[in-house]
This record gives C-alpha cells, structure tokens and sequence, in this order.
C-alpha cells in the first residue's frame, strides 16, 4: 500500500478507531498511540485492501488486539489510574450535559465496546462477536446487561435529583 | 436511554484536527522511511542475487525435508472435525480446496466445508512448508486477525480472456472465524470458519461460495467452493390447543414456520411491537428493549431442550419466503447448533467422539415451545 493509499484510510477510519481505542484505553494519549500502532502494522503487514467492509473490520480487531495487549501488560496493571476530569473523553469535559455517555463511560470494558459496535457503526451481533472473539450470544447477553445496567443508574441519578429538589 | 443523543456523543467524541495530523504525520514519516528501505534492498538484492540463490539451496536442504515430514505429522494426526463425526461425516465436503503459494512457502487448505444452505462451517489450514512460510505465518497479524489470511462469501469468480480470476458477483452473509488453538503447532494454524445467512436473504450457502485468500507470496487470490447442502425440515408451527403458559412475550412474534437441519435452525414468523419498516429495512421499535425469545424443542419420546446460542431477531432485513404459493415478509429468530463454545472444549484426545458434536435428527422433534407457548410442527 502506497502513502496516498494510506492517508485514504487513515481520513476514513481514524475516528473510528480512536473511539475503539478510547473505549479500552481511557484516556486520549493512549488511544493516539494505538491509532498509530494501528496503521503501522497496517504498513508492515501484507494486508490489501479488497473491500471497505473487510479492511474496516482488520483496522478494528488489529486496534482491539493492540490495546487489550497494552491493558494487560503487567507495568499497567500497576500504574496509578489518571485524573478523573483528564481521563474522559474532551467532549464529556466540555459537556455537563452528556449523561449517556458519561454512564457509558463507566461501565467494564466488556460492555462499552459492544454498545459502540451496535449502537454507533451499525454492526450485528453476529458480526461484533467476529470481532470481539466470542460468540452471538455473549454479545447479545452484555448489549442487554449493559442496557440493565444504564437503566439503573438512569433511574438511580433521577431519584437523587428528585430528593435533592425536595429539600430545596 | 436515549440512543440518537448517544451517538451523537460518540460523533463528537475524537481529538482535535491537531492531534489527528501530529500523528499523521508519524505514520507519514514511518511510510517514507520504509520506501527508501525497499529502494536500497532492490538494488543491494540485484548485486547479491548469485550470493542468495546458492544460501537458499543450502537453506532448502536444511529446512524443506523435516518441515514437510512435520506437515505430513501433523495431516495424520489431524484430519477434519466434522468428517469424523458420525452424524454429519457423510455429509461433509472434505478436501475442498488446497494451494500452495508459487515459492512453496505456505500451503493452504479448505479442509472441509459443510452447509446447509443457510448456515456454512470450513475448517481451514495454514501450514508452513519451509522457515520463510514459518516467520510468515508466526507474524502478529496473521496469527491474531484472520482478517489478514482470508474470508469466505457467497459470491461467483470466473475466468476472465487473460485467464485472470475475476469476482462476477458478491453478496453479503455474516462471517466470523476462530482459531482452534490447541491444534496450533509451530508450523500451522488451524480455523472454523463460519457464515449466516438467516436474516440476511442472499445466495444460498452452498455452491457459490468465494474463498478469498492470502498467502505469503500471493495476495488475495480467489477460488469457489463447492459444498452439497444438507437435507433441512421445514415444519408449519400450528398453536397447540392447551396452553397454560402464555405470557406477554408470547404476543410478540406470531410464528409461522421452523426450519431445522443438524447445522442450524430458525423460527420465522410476523413480530408485533419489537421491529417496525423504516425505509426498506427494520428497526427496534424500543431499542432499550431487544426481545430475545425462549425456544425450547420436544422431541418424540417426550425429551425436550432448549435452543442455545444466538438467540435473536435480526433487527434490520426481513425474509420474503414462499410458502404454499404466498410471499411472506417475515422476521427469523435462528442460531447454530455448533458455536466456538464447543470448539473450545474440544481435548485433541478426543476430537473423533462424537458425543461432543450436538446430535440432533430433525425428524424427531414434535414441537416447539415459543415463549411458553406450544406449537406442534405439521
């Protein structure tokens, strides 16, 4: 693949795949580190671009890959944990409206990634758990624990309000 | 939760235009280093060519002889999955396809293929002929993203005048793939290979299937597969008259017909109130809410099981299925019966038994309960 191939991908698929690696990694620095990691393994490798559908697919498995890897390496498993406000997403910081996301933002891993893939690209089930590594079912089992889960902490954030408006 | 005001969170969650070209400008970098990298390996390769070709004689005398009798170890040891399994071995494609790559580097091999028609399973070896194919195959990108070695879809390739493989037509179909890792040796890699085609009416998944892949000398060659479908059961699902069970799920799809093989099955029916038209396809109508039914089987001696696995309603295609002479637009809850689950409690000890391989005869099953509900299969 020549620069001018590569710039093409990289206008098309760079969002894409920092908010993967944001959803992971958690913090901006990082999920710059594995976009890039993620289009220089794309230039090392032997890959070629056949469909839009396909190369979108090796971009996302090779982000997932990288940053799981970087997750469990054992120096980070011992790195103390950034700054709540530095560690969200720019727009959270510069949003007091962004209540969705930001209970995204706090759930596991496991269920963040599933809830982009369907929600936001558009992927199946099917077609996540290709990704992800696992199976239909597993996938569909944490769309809806994750679901269960905002739910609750929907209806949870709406009780405090309603207290703290009644001692007003 | 609000799924429009989510994604447009998502829309606007990336870093500023800065950031975006500071690290453009790394890869940039990296790219024009390697160009001049593979500038001066092409003229330095020209001036050592005799060099070379007497060190790949004596590496090929070293190497070739025992990696191929590894090869063959390992073709004894392991020589199919579905082949050996009593219920779908005579039904199962084997040797379906085999190349190896022009430098005899890497050989491939669509070790078998098995379809139903709406569900495909191939299990597909990369094996290293030689330590050129080795390194190739132990690259990070090969060994973790199958993306990287091949695909298969339905699809048809003819030969075009210069004898050049050309795709004449391509449709969709879901696929996925996993390794089975306890068959990886340092020489090979092993993969189940899977396609959907439930929920998303294309081409029949059997003979005009495309296997796209890569070796370490040819990228992205094509080849069809061809696979004999095995026999499904298409039953019509009449309510049965007693019915204690009902509940309000049970309104929720009114369903018309079960189609089972020994691969997959699946539940077509009409929904009401869980997907609606938006355009030409469906949506949820409540996405806070993806209905999953409960299906459960009964066969003929009074033994029932429910139906595991992916367990859904495809949220966004329909089938236009014919049923005695009427075109109906109907929705398909459907799984597989074979999923990685499985695979992965495979022991290497014990991959001809059959008892791991869901065993299931179509012929047998009297019923189908449906959130509850009975339905008899005529």
């Amino acid at each position: 693949m020549d620069k001018e191939q590569i710039g093409v991908l990289y206008q098309k698929y760079f969002d894409t795949l920092y908010r993967v690696c944001f959803l992971y990694m958690k913090n901006e620095h990082d999920s710059l580190d594995a976009v890039q990691e993620t289009f220089l393994r794309l230039i090392r490798s032997s890959f070629k671009e056949e469909s839009e559908e396909k190369t979108k697919a090796w971009l996302i498995v090779t982000a997932s890959n990288y940053c799981k890897k970087q997750l469990s390496h054992w120096w980070r498993k011992k790195r103390t944990p950034m700054e709540d406000e530095k560690a969200r997403p720019e727009n959270l910081q510069r949003s007091n409206d962004s209540s969705v996301l930001e209970l995204i933002w706090s759930l596991p891993e496991k269920y963040r990634i599933p809830i982009y893939l369907y929600y936001y690209e558009g992927y199946k089930t099917k077609e996540i758990a290709g990704l992800l590594k696992t199976n239909a079912s597993t996938v569909q089992t944490r769309l809806a624990k994750a679901r269960e889960l905002l739910r609750l902490e929907l209806s949870r954030q709406e009780e405090i309000e309603i207290k703290v408006l009644n001692t007003l | 939760m609000n799924i429009n005001k989510l994604n447009i969170e998502f829309e606007a969650m990336v870093p500023s235009d800065e950031k975006k070209a500071e690290v453009w400008k790394k890869i940039e970098t990296e790219i024009e280093e390697r160009e001049v990298i593979s500038k001066k390996r092409k003229y330095r390769g020209f001036k050592k060519v005799l060099g070379t070709l007497a060190a790949m004689a004596a590496v090929f005398a070293v190497l070739i002889i025992p990696t191929t009798i590894f090869a063959e170890e390992i073709k004894d040891f392991f020589s199919g999955i579905f082949s050996q399994n009593k219920q779908v071995g005579k039904i199962t494609e084997q040797k379906v396809f085999e190349v190896t790559d022009e430098a005899s580097h890497i050989k491939v091999e669509v070790l078998e293929l098995i379809s139903d028609g709406h569900s495909a399973m191939a299990t597909v070896v990369y094996t290293a002929l030689d330590e050129k194919g080795r390194e190739w195959i132990e690259q990070e990108e090969n060994a973790e993203n199958y993306y990287s070695l091949f695909s298969i879809h339905p699809g048809k390739v003819e030969k075009n005048e210069n004898g050049i493989d050309v795709l004449m037509f391509s449709a969709s179909s879901s696929f996925g793939c996993y390794e089975l890792e306890k068959l990886r040796t340092e020489y090979s890699r092993t993969y189940i290979a899977y396609l959907s085609s439930y929920g998303t009416p294309t081409a029949p998944l059997n003979n005009c299937l495309i296997f796209n892949y890569s070796t370490s000398c040819d990228k992205s060659k094509l080849a069809e597969l061809h696979c004999a479908t095995m026999e499904n059961h298409v039953y019509k699902m009449v309510k049965a008259e007693k019915n204690a069970e009902e509940n309000e799920d049970s309104q929720k799809i009114e369903p018309v017909f079960f189609e089972i093989s020994k691969l997959s099955w699946g539940v077509f029916g009409r929904n009401h109130e869980v997907y609606e038209h938006s355009g030409n396809s469906y949506r949820l109508i409540d996405p806070n809410d993806i209905y999953k039914p409960s299906i459960e089987i009964y066969f003929k001696n009074g033994e029932s099981m429910p139906l595991e696995g992916g367990l859904y309603l495809y949220g966004n295609s329909v089938e236009v299925v014919e049923l005695d002479g009427e075109k109906l637009d109907l929705n398909v809850c459907c799984g597989d019966f074979i999923n990685e689950r499985m695979f992965n409690n495979i022991d290497e000890h014990d991959m001809d038994d059959e008892n791991w391989l869901l065993q299931i005869d179509p012929t047998d099953i009297v019923s189908v309960k449906l959130d509850g509900v009975m339905y008899n299969l005529e």
